[in-house]
């Protein structure tokens, strides 16, 4: 087995391949540096851009040539470096494959070491990061693992160069065994051996050397592409044909033969090694105990919306009324002065159209900064994914199956996402029902119209008003979800699995660019769509005489003023809900703009007691969180349903949704504030 | 082993490699292969890259779960016929 060759000038010197594999990140890189020192080698693999490096090093007599495989998890032909290491393996047939794995995740790392093994090449296996292992509260017994997979098997901790010149001689020892090496392979699921019998007869004598004819079958089972390919190749016709019919009838036999080696890592890890007690549990099992619980989740997601709309609160209130106060009252009052001579429509589209509505929505700016930093934060330190996780629950509590779970998750940045999300799921009813009802998931701007004038009107209670109004919605689309349940989606059965991050502190750098992001997108949609809907929104208020109440927005804000009465609020407060279709953030401009703010540089603060009761200012926000969604989210309804019509009822439904809502709340507030 | 897997996702519910994890006696990271296979198989799907025009520039799209780094995936026609046959 073992290639013994003279090398010049050293007589008698015998010359071994040694080929190190392992997966990304075990230290890998570590043991080869150790080994070969400054005689290595780099170039790229011939014909692909993956880096090679090879080294030399004589020990105890003999010459050895150390080939760096590429680090891969699996060898599935998936990429070109799992191509690069089975090929080389294959083709090449080192004397020895030194398989470097990180004990402290030995099960994920077996996985390569079983598809090593099915390559036939002999194997020794360096049992790395020991320490970390045993800091983490493994316990590992090498010489079991040993045992139970045919394999020396040696503990190292190589950054400390421990034990790998031990690994070393281990795999020297095995390169000159006379005999073939044997291992314990994991087998095929017990139903699916027959299979694999009848791929191995139809392919038997058509395999050509250096390809084992069972590793060819395997991965034909395995719908290996490449495999599968070159076995076209090789068989005739007719074989070919029996062939596709036996792995047409057993399609589901890749989960045989993944399930066989599974079980065999499950079995080998269990026989070797003792994971960490109950007791040492991780920091983010700790926090997960009740981050994702069913009822706790619920209350620390409460808990902690709570903390960030205080904080926001806090830190920007203050700061958003110092921008009002000492800019942008002054400067309205400056462009007055300064514009005093120009005619009197300039002066009034300069302070009262673009100062009142485009400044006003402006000095919420801190507001809005500190609160994007807060979601940020959580978004970078992993909370947000528990979020989700702990709404599903919730949802599916109340009957809404996970189906729908990915587009609500998705509506909370955006809904034009979640919309677009809805194309998971395979059924149109299904589709169109989540598409009508993801407009109900407060998108960030909603959240920020909310933050705004939730910390306007009620400047002493904003946490809860906002807190409150974010659950409105919720709410709404958990009591959806029960007629839903009821009428339509009937014994829909359908699972997604998420990936939790672990926690982690969090990275400044990440939270920064996720708060300079959105700061810039608020500040183009301020320059661009703000600013145009209040200039228009000004122009309708302004002509033709100059007076509001004999406006043109006037003559058809009258006729919404019943609508408005429902809910205590008047026409003004109707339109600047109406102007919000555009984008949700023109609520705030456009009441500005209506009830001159600019112009008495008193801020939104001054409406409440005059043109607001506290509970016509809850109903205008129970309004705002449920009406209609904003343009690009109908345009996206239009381009996934493909019809006007779903638009129209999405429109109708939210817009009936939102005057019951509002009414609702306004009579329910006057009764207790 | 996978069969297990299999069997729990056809129970409908969200789940966290963490949750299958603790089911199945084996490390998250194991689990994160066992997901791979079934990916490979055709029987998972990840639920990325749907994500078109309306997300180019979107501020959000770094934290958004279709174009962010966070994983999910769904369990798609195939693996449902499987996970149909396993538990039956």
């Amino acid at each position: 087995m073992a290639t013994v060759s003279q090398v010049p000038g050293t007589p008698g010197a015998r010359r071994l391949t040694i080929a190190l594999a392992g997966q990304p990140n075990v230290g890998k890189s570590t043991v080869f540096n150790m080994l070969t020192g400054l005689n290595q080698h780099v170039g790229n693999w011939p014909g692909k851009t993956v880096e090679m490096r090879s080294g030399t090093l004589e020990h105890h007599g003999l010459v050895l040539d150390v080939i760096d495989l590429p680090g891969t998890y699996s060898l599935t032909a998936a990429s070109p470096e799992e191509v690069i290491t089975r090929e080389y393996i294959l083709q090449e047939r080192p004397d020895v494959v030194m398989v470097v794995i990180n004990a402290s995740s030995v099960e994920r790392n077996l996985y390569l070491v079983t598809e090593l093994m099915a390559l036939s090449c002999p194997l020794a296996i360096g049992l790395n990061m020991m320490d970390v292992a045993a800091q983490e509260g493994y316990t590992i017994h090498p010489e079991v693992l040993s045992e139970a997979i045919g394999v020396p098997v040696v503990p190292m901790t190589a950054a400390r160069g421990l034990g790998v010149h031990e690994f070393l001689d281990a795999a020297i020892e095995v390169a000159q065994r006379q005999e073939p090496q044997q291992v314990n392979r994991p087998e095929i699921r017990a139903d699916h051996r027959d299979v694999l019998e009848r791929v191995l007869a139809v392919i038997a004598g058509f395999v050509p050397e250096p390809y084992p004819a069972d590793w060819v079958a395997l991965k034909l089972l395995e719908g290996d592409q490449q495999i599968t390919g070159l076995v076209t190749d090789w068989l005739p016709t007719p074989a070919w044909e029996e062939l596709q019919d036996v792995l047409r009838a057993h399609e589901d036999a890749i989960v045989a033969v993944a399930s066989g080696r599974y079980a065999w890592i499950s079995q080998v890890a269990r026989a070797a090694m003792t994971r960490p007690r109950a007791g040492h549990v991780t920091i983010t099992q700790r926090i997960d105990a009740y981050a994702t619980h069913p009822f706790w989740g619920l209350v620390v997601l409460a808990v902690v919306m709570a903390a960030i709309f205080g904080l926001t609160y806090a830190i920007g209130g203050p700061m958003q009324g110092w921008v009002d106060s000492a800019v942008m009252g002054p400067l309205a009052r400056w462009t007055g002065a300064a514009l005093a001579q120009a005619p009197e429509w300039v002066r009034g589209l300069a302070v009262d159209g673009i100062i009142g509505g485009v400044g006003t929505m402006l000095t919420f700016l801190p507001i809005l900064v500190v609160f994007f930093a807060g979601m940020g934060f959580l978004e970078d330190v992993g909370y947000m994914a528990r979020a989700a996780y702990v709404m599903d629950g919730f949802m599916h509590s109340i009957g809404l199956h996970g189906k729908s779970f990915m587009p609500l998750f998705l509506g909370f940045g955006c809904n034009v996402p979640a919309i677009m999300g809805a194309r998971i799921l395979e059924s149109r009813r299904d589709r169109i029902l989540t598409i009508m009802l993801a407009p109900l998931v407060p998108c960030t701007a909603r959240l920020a119209v909310l933050t705004v004038l939730a910390q306007a009107f009620f400047p002493d209670r904003a946490v809860l008003v906002t807190v409150g109004m974010t659950a409105l919605p919720l709410v709404v689309l958990a009591l959806s979800g029960i007629v839903i349940r009821k009428v339509f989606l009937k014994n829909i059965q359908s699972a997604f699995i998420m990936e939790m991050p672990l926690y982690h502190l969090p990275n400044g750098r990440t939270i920064g660019m996720t708060v300079w992001q959105r700061t810039v997108a608020f500040l183009k949609k301020a320059g661009t769509v703000i600013l145009a809907v209040s200039v228009v929104v000004w122009a309708l208020v302004t002509f033709p005489g100059g007076d509001v109440d004999s406006s043109y927005m006037a003559a058809v804000g009258h006729l919404l003023e019943p609508v408005g009465d429902l809910m205590g609020l008047s026409w003004r407060s109707i339109v600047a809900i109406l102007s919000s279709f555009v984008a949700k953030e023109n609520a705030v401009a456009t009441l500005s703009v209506l009830y001159g703010v600019g112009e008495q540089g008193s801020g939104l603060r001054s409406l409440m007691g005059t043109e607001f009761t506290p509970a016509s200012g809850l109903a205008f926000l129970a309004v705002e969180m449920l009406f209609i969604p904003c343009v690009a989210t109908l345009a996206v309804i239009r381009q996934e349903t493909g019809s006007w019509k779903w638009v129209l009822v999405n429109v109708l439904f939210l817009g009936l949704l939102a005057l019951v809502g509002g009414i609702i709340v306004y009579h329910l507030a006057r009764l207790w504030l | 082993m996978l069969e297990q897997l299999i069997a729990i996702l056809a129970s409908g519910e969200l789940a966290t490699t963490q949750d299958l994890a603790s089911r199945l006696s084996v490390s998250v990271e194991l689990v994160e292969q066992m997901l791979l296979d079934l990916e490979r198989g055709g029987y998972l799907a990840p639920v990325t890259g749907e994500c078109d025009r309306h997300c180019t520039g979107c501020a959000q799209a770094s934290s958004c779960a279709i174009m962010g780094s966070r994983r999910v995936w769904r369990v798609t026609d195939k693996g449902r016929r499987l996970a149909g046959a396993t538990s039956s």
